[in-house]
């Protein structure tokens, strides 16, 4: 609160507004329901569950088989647990509530609330763009989502026909709501975010557009929307960490003829982009002590009695007043940490610049389990494992983006759905995931010089090897064809016996 | 013409041959060999009626050579622009000549035009500046030719291949020419290996069996350029030695016997020698070999021996899975009446292949029936939805080249690859599942158990996948019911049908729609 004015200050809201998320959102279709929710009301029962004694109240299922019917109920239960999506969203969330039941969409009322941990960072993302129609995104969503009827849909709508509500729809975001979002952004960075939302709003326009994806049934082109919106998360914090960001991407997950040199640029190059994350709390922090404290240049820490002070306030009244954080669980600080980690000695005073009281602090705070830093800094891998881009997909340090099958289909599909062709020239794609989305996988000079900066350097043989790698993997999931040794078209597997050759 | 002549020219055409890649102008101007290939002769006998002539192929396909013989015929009838590097060609060039070739097709142009160009670079320009080209260019015209080289198969008709052996070979001199060795001196003056592989691989059962090579690698889906064969003909006689270095070889105690025409088989890191080498019938497992061979090495050199001597099932010989099988099975999509009901056709290997299907889809399951199978990846492989409708669902095996509405005959030439097709009942196309060898071997591993282990869909698994939700997609009514399937069930569990049941109340008119559900197991 703004102590003079007794208001709420406008879009303070501590770190995770300076950086735009608080933790990830997962699974990704849960990342796909908060996206949804921007658009839509959400159920007004989230207790409802749906299951064969479910169905038979409502009178859209029964058997004439009464002796089988416990077996019937069983397999029914379980087959239906799957197929709405409940097995699989708590099998990667183990947080959820117990009360409640999460679905996929199959109609408006199965929208569940769910703590917003990225802050509808892609809603107020979509509201940059330049021409974003708030309304039309609304109808192309509900068309998308709720308004098929086609394959096994089919006997779901019938099995949930009573349940169907009118689609309760929300109404747009004020301006002004959006532009304080965003309020934390420089300039430079506010015109490539920008660029950014004008390709997010295009490309989501394509998926829920194009007959590639609008043909697809249900679990297809919901898993290709959560896709989509968790490749943004990704893309948000590649353009946050800088205007000439590339992500050295292997070929395929795990492939041994990487190993070597591409291997270590590739971890290199994702540690480098990771950086943005304790770079970004080390800004947040130095600016709000500095707009709190105008005229200090230095503090002075004192440890007295076992009790340490900053510039004559106690250690954490000063950090309260200044972060204005809340301590919420979790282990407090004790003078024996902060000793340790400003070096400090009973009785004796120290002088500390403003960063560098804010490396001392954050390099705390990081060794602590649960600390706000490593919420936010987890939202790169995991949000990378959802999509099957960031591996190895277990705890591992050393951590490296690469193109697997599912996300390599993904983007074929949406590459060529934006464009509006059956096929295309294969170095034409690679071109436009270097030009569109940063994602580089073979020798180029704007990709060298990108690279070159984080200090990578590869050879042409390196980068040869993994765009070889890279075509195989492509082949194996029915999306290439060879035209020569040299020359490779790229299409969908379903279109793929459509293409002839000369 | 002594042998060592012979020798000294063949061994330039030897990729192995340490000089090879200096010779390449030497040998584009070697005007002493020339066969008329079977394009060439098309191409001769339709130049009045041609605006169009498209040669594409890799580096070493003939287009350059051909280009040349047909040259002063080209001037005659009027082609003024012959382009016979397009590669070469500057992308604004490129893109100039594209535009070019549509005003032409469009009968807008009066040019007549000859291009040849590696089909990768000249696709990459197409889509780039012409996408609609393509289909312009892949449909059947008079007036346009496209001669694609890579699709040729070199070993697929008996006599020209044996002509271009023997002309490549002999260079038309008799016998007593190209055989005759003056160097007395020579320690294997009179037990020549060169003077063995000659009179093998010209003879009949030797040329056959150097055919039969070429056909498995094509068969399998590789190519081999015209290039390869001239290198492969000529490793087989020289393994990349001249007279001189043949004699150092044999004086550092080098082996005749390893210089022998069957050591074609030994394992190499030359790419098209190693397409060899993978078929050694001497790998092959379980084979009759005579009493008298008691050794490995013994073995390896008769197995391979065998494979160039008369009376042999060549392919069964070759160590390549199910080829014997696909061959008979192309021949038989080559014969009247080129497709086959997949329910009614008795055909051994098709019935294999249709079970194949089924137990990709669902391990275990072992009836003929073709069953449609749409399982969404997020029930993972615990539980499979197979469509009612569809089971039993009518589809033709068919030749590569024919389309519904359209009446064919026998084809001169043997696809390596046919279909699996579903008439769409819409618009009677077809919706088709390409059988080409490594989907077939991948089907038929699958009709004798051998399932791999892997946690991600296979090419071949994904092109199945994709076959039934395009027929899926086309009958909208197959959603109507199906089978839930449990692949391991618990005690408590069963599988079961979902069958939409449509009712109407008589006496208010009003219809509903319920879902039946019943055990099915």
């Amino acid at each position: 609160m703004d102590k003079n004015t007794g208001k709420k200050e406008p879009n303070y809201e501590g770190l995770a507004a300076y950086v735009g998320i608080t933790a990830p959102e997962t699974p990704k279709y849960l990342l796909a329901n908060n996206f949804l929710l921007d658009y839509f009301e959400t159920s007004r029962n989230v207790e409802q569950e749906y299951n064969y004694a479910a169905f038979q109240d409502i009178g859209t299922l029964y058997t004439e088989e009464e002796k089988n019917e416990d077996m019937l109920k069983s397999s029914f239960d379980c087959f239906f647990r799957r197929y709405l999506g409940e097995d699989s969203i708590r099998a990667e969330n183990g947080r959820l509530n117990k009360n409640k039941h999460y679905y996929f969409p199959f109609m408006p009322d199965m929208l569940v609330s769910t703590p917003a941990n990225l802050r509808h960072i892609l809603f107020y993302l979509q509201n940059m763009g330049k021409d974003y129609d708030f309304r039309k995104m609304q109808g192309l969503l509900r068309e998308y989502i709720f308004q098929d009827n086609t394959g096994i849909n089919y006997i779901i709508k019938i099995l949930l026909q009573s349940q169907e509500e009118e689609i309760r729809l929300k109404k747009p975001v004020d301006k002004r709501v959006c532009q304080g979002f965003w309020s934390m952004l420089t300039q430079a960075e506010r015109g490539r975010m920008r660029r950014l939302a004008d390709q997010f709003n295009e490309d989501l326009e394509a998926l829920l557009t194009h007959p590639y994806f609008r043909k697809l049934d249900f679990y297809r082109r919901y898993n290709y929307l959560a896709m989509l919106l968790t490749s943004y998360v990704i893309q948000y914090i590649v353009y946050r960490r800088g205007r000439n960001v590339y992500m050295l991407c292997q070929g395929a997950p795990r492939d041994s003829r990487l190993s070597g040199a591409f291997h270590r640029a590739s971890c290199n190059n994702y540690a480098d982009i990771r950086t943005l994350f304790p770079d970004l709390l080390k800004a947040f922090y130095t600016k709000t002590i500095k707009n709190k404290n105008p005229k200090v240049e230095s503090l002075l820490l004192l440890d007295v009695d076992g009790k340490v002070s900053v510039n004559g306030t106690a250690f954490e009244e000063f950090l309260a007043e200044t972060f204005q954080s809340k301590r919420r669980g979790g282990r407090k600080i004790t003078s024996e940490d902060v000793r340790k980690a400003f070096g400090l000695e009973e009785g004796k005073k120290k002088v500390f610049s403003v960063e560098e009281f804010v490396v001392r602090y954050i390099h705390m705070m990081g060794t602590r389990q649960g600390s706000t830093l490593t919420k936010i800094s987890s939202t790169l891998p995991t949000s990378g494992r959802q999509i099957d881009m960031v591996f190895p997909q277990n705890r591992s340090n050393k951590k490296y983006f690469a193109m697997s099958e599912n996300l390599s289909e993904f983007c074929i599909r949406l590459y060529l759905a934006r464009k509006g062709q059956k096929y295309d020239y294969l170095d034409h794609f690679i071109r436009d995931l270097q030009e569109r989305y940063h994602i580089v996988l073979v020798k180029s000079p704007e990709g060298e010089r990108a690279l070159r900066a984080a200090r990578i350097s590869l050879s042409a043989q390196e980068y040869g090897q993994n765009k070889r790698v890279f075509t195989e993997m492509l082949s194996g999931i029915n999306c290439l064809i060879k035209l020569s040794d040299s020359g490779y078209v790229i299409t969908l597997p379903e279109e793929k016996g459509d293409f002839k050759l000369l | 013409m002594t042998l060592q002549n012979t020798i000294a020219k063949l061994v330039r055409y030897c990729g192995q041959y340490q000089s090879h890649g200096f010779m390449m102008d030497e040998r584009n101007t070697d005007v002493t060999f020339h066969v008329e290939l079977p394009e060439e002769r098309k191409i001769r006998d339709s130049m009045e009626s041609l605006r169009v002539i498209l040669l594409t192929g890799e580096a070493g396909d003939g287009k350059t050579r051909m280009m040349r013989n047909l040259e002063p015929l080209f001037t005659k009838h009027g082609f003024s622009q012959i382009h016979t590097d397009f590669s070469a060609l500057k992308e604004k060039e490129k893109e100039a000549l594209i535009r070019q070739l549509r005003s032409v097709l469009d009968g807008e142009g009066q040019e007549k035009l000859v291009i040849s160009a590696n089909v990768g670079i000249f696709t990459q320009a197409v889509i780039r500046y012409d996408m609609a080209l393509m289909g312009e260019l892949t449909k059947e015209r008079k007036d346009v030719h496209i001669c694609n080289f890579e699709n040729r198969n070199l070993a697929e008709d008996k006599e020209a291949f044996a002509q271009i052996v023997k002309s490549f070979l002999t260079d038309g001199k008799s016998e007593k020419e190209y055989l005759t060795c003056t160097k007395t001196d020579c320690p294997c003056y009179g037990d020549c290996a060169y003077d063995i592989n000659m009179k093998k691989i010209l003879s009949e059962v030797g040329t056959e069996a150097v055919r039969v090579l070429c056909n498995a690698i094509y068969l399998t889906g590789g190519h081999i350029t015209f290039r390869e064969l001239l290198s492969l003909l000529s490793y087989l006689i020289t393994f990349g030695q001249d007279c001189e270095e043949r004699q150092a070889y044999l004086e550092r105690g080098g082996s005749q016997e390893r210089v022998l025409y069957y050591q074609v088989f030994e394992k190499s890191r030359d790419a098209l020698l190693h397409k060899v080498a993978v078929m050694d019938p001497a790998l092959k497992r379980g084979e009759y070999s005579p009493r008298k061979i008691k050794t490995k090495e013994e073995y390896i050199r008769y197995r391979r021996w065998l494979f160039f001597e008369e009376g042999q099932d060549y392919f069964a010989m070759l160590h390549v899975d199910y080829l014997v099988e696909f061959y008979q099975v192309l021949e038989y999509m080559n014969q009247p009446p080129f497709h086959y009901d997949t329910i009614k056709d008795r055909n051994a290997t098709l019935q294999c292949l249709k079970r194949g299907i089924n137990k990709m889809s669902s391990q275990g399951k072992s009836d003929g029936g073709l069953v449609v199978t749409d399982t969404p990846m997020i029930l993972g492989n615990q539980i499979r939805l197979e469509f009612m409708v569809m089971q039993d669902l009518s589809m033709i095996w068919h030749r590569y080249d024919i389309q519904p509405g359209k009446k064919y005959g026998r084809s001169s030439r043997l696809w390596n690859k046919f279909y699996l097709s579903y008439v769409s009942k819409k618009d009677r196309k077809f919706i088709s599942l390409l059988v080409d060898y490594r989907q077939f071997r991948y089907l038929m591993l699958c009709n004798d158990d051998y399932f791999l282990n892997r946690n991600e869909l296979t090419m071949e698994e994904y092109a199945v996948n994709t076959f039934y939700r395009k027929i899926l997609q086309e009958r909208g009514e197959a959603y109507e019911s199906v089978i839930v399937r449990f692949e391991e069930k618990t005690r408590e569990q069963c599988d079961f049908s979902l069958l939409v049941h449509e009712s109407e109340d008589i006496f208010s008119d009003e219809k509903s729609q319920s879902i039946r559900i019943r055990r099915e197991d």
